[in-house]
């Protein structure tokens, strides 16, 4: 199984470990995220995969008293290596999170608030930006005679729609997306599955899901965590229908979780 | 409906609540009404100074018709009005039933008829003429006495001075006057060993105004013998006859008006007497009446037509010479070719009269206290020396007395906000200078200078605390060590509770005195600082990251700490070399080049420089407002969401970044509300100005010269303030100013908390 990706993979996760102060919250993690797919770890409430996506682009750093073992290794290189430099990590890392946060700007300036922090002010570049930034990711028809309202105008899927478009604009290799339906109503929600379907043939996607209906439906690879620990990963067809592990098996019939 | 006994609350328990809860209602009704109470206390104890004046009639009398009054009469208590008939006798009128008693007659022992009367109340003279050409001057006493219940004055008359001018003419070998003669106009006033007397006589060659000066020998015992000490004619600039002459009370300013309506004003000092100045107060009008006002600095005039204006002895444009300018003009009276007129003792109110209609004015502020008309002509009014009465006499003979009731007559809303030109002053001002050492001072009342103090005061305290404040603020909640941060803020929150009267004092006695010669290091300071820091920052950044990590995020501070205040250390030694460098002038008194701050800048900007000075206030003012724009800035930036400043670190943003574009903007509001909360605390703050200004009312922004805001005002004038007085009240109206100045800012402020927490309450 491993062999069969291994020539494709882009993120490279290797014997890792993460602690919260005393408490560890990852344990040993191996995984291997292939490009141009779309990968969803899923498993049950404080099983770590939160930890686990927000460590590819180190916004963990933004926690007190958190500290790592092991190595995720992007296009090859360390992230936590001393000279790796955070910030373009995190052009090439792009994030959605899990609660719509756009910023209390229009909608105009949040798309490219990534473009305006790197220092571009031609504004051609700005405004091709968003008009493609908008259609990738589907919201433009709905607000392109209102872009310099404000964000907080749309409503909960458009704002999550939004956040997509605002991650897509800086062109990252990879999107990382921590549970991005959970806030939102099931047309919302059918409207973002959609989109990733569109957007995984350009980027890479990692997804944090607690729904394995939207595993099943979205993503290519799925990853199962359980305690910290990494009980099964494989291509998703596979793990729904064929778990190697019991505790897969119990955790997607719905046993517990 | 039946409830099981396990379902219901306690009896106890709905008792506590509910008499909480009314308790809870009691409180915050009471505090409501409180604050009102003393919004209501305050505009009560305000609101008189913009009432005007108010009379009742104590007396109306009918005096027989065959007597013809030249002038009216009253006394310090109101009590014994008199008049004096045509043929110099003087009369009381009494209170029970109006009849008249005959006290003295004037001029029964000069020679010829009386021609000229004149009542001066300053010195409480009355001065009489002949067509003999003999003049007397009597000074009216009182006497109090105890009659029954009430208080009586006696007055009596002592003839001071009395001389005949065609005797002394004679003497000093002046042109002899031709044909019939009599003297048509009198002044007497004594100032000091100085007096004189002025005398307007009418020949057939026209009018004659001579100048008595007479000389007191100083004894140990008090005033000596009197005697002549020479006499002048007065004429115009170009040789006019002068028709009436008026000297003021200090009797160095002499008025003489001629035929054609010019005024000339003669200056009298020990050498003689000079013509100073001419002046024509109307275009088409000729002057009918004019009078020296209380104090002898304003030259109220009154012409044909019912103009009547002002002028007053003031410095001209260069600062030089003090000359007549027109300073104020009144509402036009009832053109008549007599006006009767009465000055007050007390303050520079008049009473004036012409044809029926009878009006109180006040000269500082140009209003009109009190108006009245009558049903006949009047034809002379007379105030009260305390200023607590008024009569006047019509051409019925009707003899009227009220009591006057103007407790303020200085009050009004040009004199607390708008441009007055004061006696003595080049131009109409702002001032305030509420109390003097005369009687015949002139109140400064304006509350613009001290509104004015208050902003400047807060201004250079803002400009130094906010740029502390927030970007400590920001550093704290942004960059620095959780750890420490627990640290920091409870340390900036007991800064707040420093009382201020001690920050006032270390600004007072220790700054002060510390900065006053040191101007330029603090300069240094200022250039020093962000540069050293800014050039640390570029450092810091060249260091290879092995480097850097040593440092825990949040702990830099722990190096840049020292090399700062190394730059501050290094600042202050340099300040003396730097002003011996720039700031170098040429003593105007020895003609020596030195270096010094404190004369550069009053040589370069005109401006003074003062030890206690606005830098002062600003710094120990910024002590007590940092803290408070520091904690609520804080709170407002760590408010900003989380989800935020990971969006914004997910997009590329560097920390800085983040907090600038991000956590600023959002919680600018806060920030901003931060900042009136503590302008609220620097508008209101009194004990810091108190002590470390001057307290000078003066409106210039010069950052090293005092000011003297509403709340210092409050504590300097507290002591010089009478009960109910105008000064008590207008120290109200400061205080009802301050407090709605606080108010406003601090409505603003919450206003503006409550409009941020509505917008990201989505967030």
């Amino acid at each position: 199984m491993d062999q069969e990706h291994s020539k494709s993979s882009i993120v490279e996760i290797k014997n890792f470990s993460f602690f919260y102060g005393e408490s560890q919250t990852l344990y040993d993690i191996n995984l291997s995220i292939q490009e141009k797919c779309v990968t969803a770890l899923i498993g049950p409430s404080g099983c770590g995969k939160s930890t686990l996506i927000r460590s590819i682009n180190r916004m963990n750093d933004l926690v007190e008293e958190a500290r790592h073992q092991g190595e995720i290794l992007f296009q090859g290189d360390n992230i936590y290596h001393p000279n790796m430099e955070v910030i373009s990590l995190r052009k090439r890392i792009g994030m959605v999170f899990q609660k719509y946060n756009p910023f209390p700007k229009s909608i105009y300036e949040n798309v490219i608030f990534g473009l305006r922090v790197a220092g571009i002010r031609d504004s051609k570049i700005l405004e091709e930006t968003v008009e493609k930034s908008l259609k990738g990711a589907a919201l433009w028809d709905e607000v392109k005679d209102r872009l310099h309202e404000s964000a907080f105008s749309l409503s909960g899927g458009q704002m999550q729609r939004l956040c997509i478009a605002r991650a897509i604009a800086n062109e990252p290799e990879v999107i990382l997306m921590d549970e991005p339906c959970s806030a939102l109503d099931p047309i919302a929600t059918a409207k973002v599955e959609d989109l990733l379907h569109e957007l995984s043939k350009k980027y890479t996607i990692v997804i944090v899901t607690h729904n394995m209906q939207q595993a099943g439906r979205v993503s290519n690879y799925t990853a199962f965590l359980f305690m910290g620990k990494l009980i099964e990963f494989g291509s998703t067809s596979d793990l729904f229908t064929t778990p190697r592990e019991k505790k897969t098996e119990e955790y997607i019939t719905g046993r517990f979780g | 409906m039946n409830i099981p006994e396990r379902f219901k609350p306690s009896r106890s328990v709905l008792m506590i609540d509910q008499w909480m809860t009314r308790f809870i209602r009691f409180g915050g009704m009471s505090l409501i009404i409180a604050v009102f109470g003393i919004c209501f206390f305050i505009l009560s104890q305000v609101i008189p100074l913009f009432g005007g004046a108010e009379i009742t009639l104590l007396h109306q009398f009918k005096l027989d018709s065959h007597f013809k009054p030249l002038t009216l009469i009253l006394d310090e208590w109101g009590e014994l009005p008199l008049f004096v008939n045509e043929n110099g006798e003087v009369r009381s009128i009494s209170q029970k039933d109006g009849r008249t008693t005959l006290l003295i007659n004037l001029v029964s022992d000069l020679k010829g008829n009386l021609t000229a009367l004149r009542y001066e109340p300053e010195q409480n003279n009355l001065l009489v003429g002949t067509d003999a050409l003999e003049i007397a001057v009597y000074r009216i006493d009182y006497e109090r006495f105890q009659d029954g219940d009430q208080m009586q004055g006696n007055p009596s008359f002592h003839k001071i001075q009395s001389y005949s001018i065609e005797k002394l003419l004679r003497e000093n070998l002046f042109k002899s006057l031709k044909g019939k003669t009599f003297i048509t106009d009198l002044a007497y006033v004594e100032s000091g060993s100085r007096k004189i007397i002025a005398s307007t006589i009418k020949s057939e060659e026209g009018y004659h105004s001579y100048l008595i000066k007479l000389k007191e020998a100083s004894s140990l015992l008090g005033g000596g013998e009197v005697t002549f000490d020479g006499l002048d004619e007065l004429k115009g600039k170009a040789g006019e006859n002068i028709q009436k002459v008026y000297v003021n009370n200090l009797a160095d300013a002499v008025v003489g008006l001629d035929a054609t309506g010019t005024f000339f004003y003669y200056w009298l000092d020990s050498d003689g007497i000079k013509l100073k100045q001419s002046f024509v107060p109307f275009d088409e009008e000729k002057p009918i009446f004019a009078d020296f006002l209380l104090g002898g600095n304003s030259f109220y005039i009154i012409g044909g037509e019912g103009s009547n204006l002002i002028y007053s002895l003031n410095l001209d444009k260069n600062g030089e010479e003090r000359l007549f300018q027109k300073t104020k003009q009144f509402n036009h009276l009832v053109p008549t070719s007599s006006y009767a007129f009465a000055k007050s003792l007390r303050n520079k109110a008049f009473l004036v009269a012409a044809e029926k209609e009878i009006s109180l004015r006040y000269a500082t502020t140009e209003n009109i206290r009190w108006e009245g008309e009558s049903l006949v002509p009047i034809q002379h009014v007379a105030l009260s020396r305390k200023y607590e009465h008024l009569a006047y006499l019509d051409s019925a003979n009707q003899f009227s007395l009220y009591k006057l009731n103007d407790p303020h007559p200085e009050g009004g809303w040009r004199t607390f906000f708008g441009k007055i030109w004061y006696e003595g002053a080049s131009n109409p001002e702002y001032a305030w200078q509420s109390t003097g050492g005369t009687d015949d001072f002139e109140p400064k009342l304006s509350l613009i200078p001290l509104i004015f103090g208050t902003l400047k005061g807060t201004l250079y305290a803002m400009l130094f605390s906010f740029p502390i404040a927030f970007i400590a603020a920001l550093y704290t909640s942004e960059f620095l060590h959780p750890r420490l941060k627990k640290i920091v803020k409870p340390t900036m929150e007991v800064m707040a509770s420093l009382p201020s009267v001690i920050l006032g004092f270390i600004g007072a006695f220790w700054l002060a005195p510390l900065l006053s010669d040191r101007v330029p290091s603090l300069i240094l300071i200022l250039i020093f600082l962000p540069l050293v820091a800014v050039f640390l920052g570029i450092i810091w950044a060249q260091l290879p990251n092995q480097l850097r990590r040593i440092l825990p995020k949040g702990m830099e501070f722990f190096i840049s700490i020292p090399v700062l205040l190394l730059a501050i250390f290094l600042a202050w030694k340099l300040g003396p070399l730097f002003e011996l460098i720039v700031f170098t002038v040429i003593d105007p008194t020895t003609g020596q080049v030195i270096a010094d701050f404190g004369t550069w800048w009053s040589q370069i900007t005109g401006l003074p420089f003062e030890q206690r000075n606005s830098l002062i206030v600003g710094i120990a003012m910024g002590f007590a407002v940092i803290p408070i724009i520091f904690t609520i800035s804080e709170d407002s930036l760590a408010q900003v969401p989380l989800s935020l400043r990971s969006a914004s670190l997910a997009c590329g943003a560097s920390r800085w970044q983040t907090a600038i574009r991000v956590v600023v903007p959002t919680a600018a509001a806060g920030v901003f509300s931060a900042t009136m909360v503590g302008l609220g605390r620097a508008v209101g703050e009194t004990m810091i100005v108190l002590m470390a200004t001057g307290n000078t009312p003066i409106m210039e922004w010069n950052i090293f010269s005092g000011m003297r805001t509403l709340s210092a005002n409050l504590a300097v004038e507290l002591p010089e303030a009478p009960f109910h007085g105008t000064l008590y009240r207008v120290l109200f109206l400061g205080g009802l100013i301050l407090f709605l100045m606080t108010f406003i800012v601090n409505t603003i402020a919450e206003l503006l908390r409550q409009y941020i927490r509505e917008r990201y309450k989505t967030l």
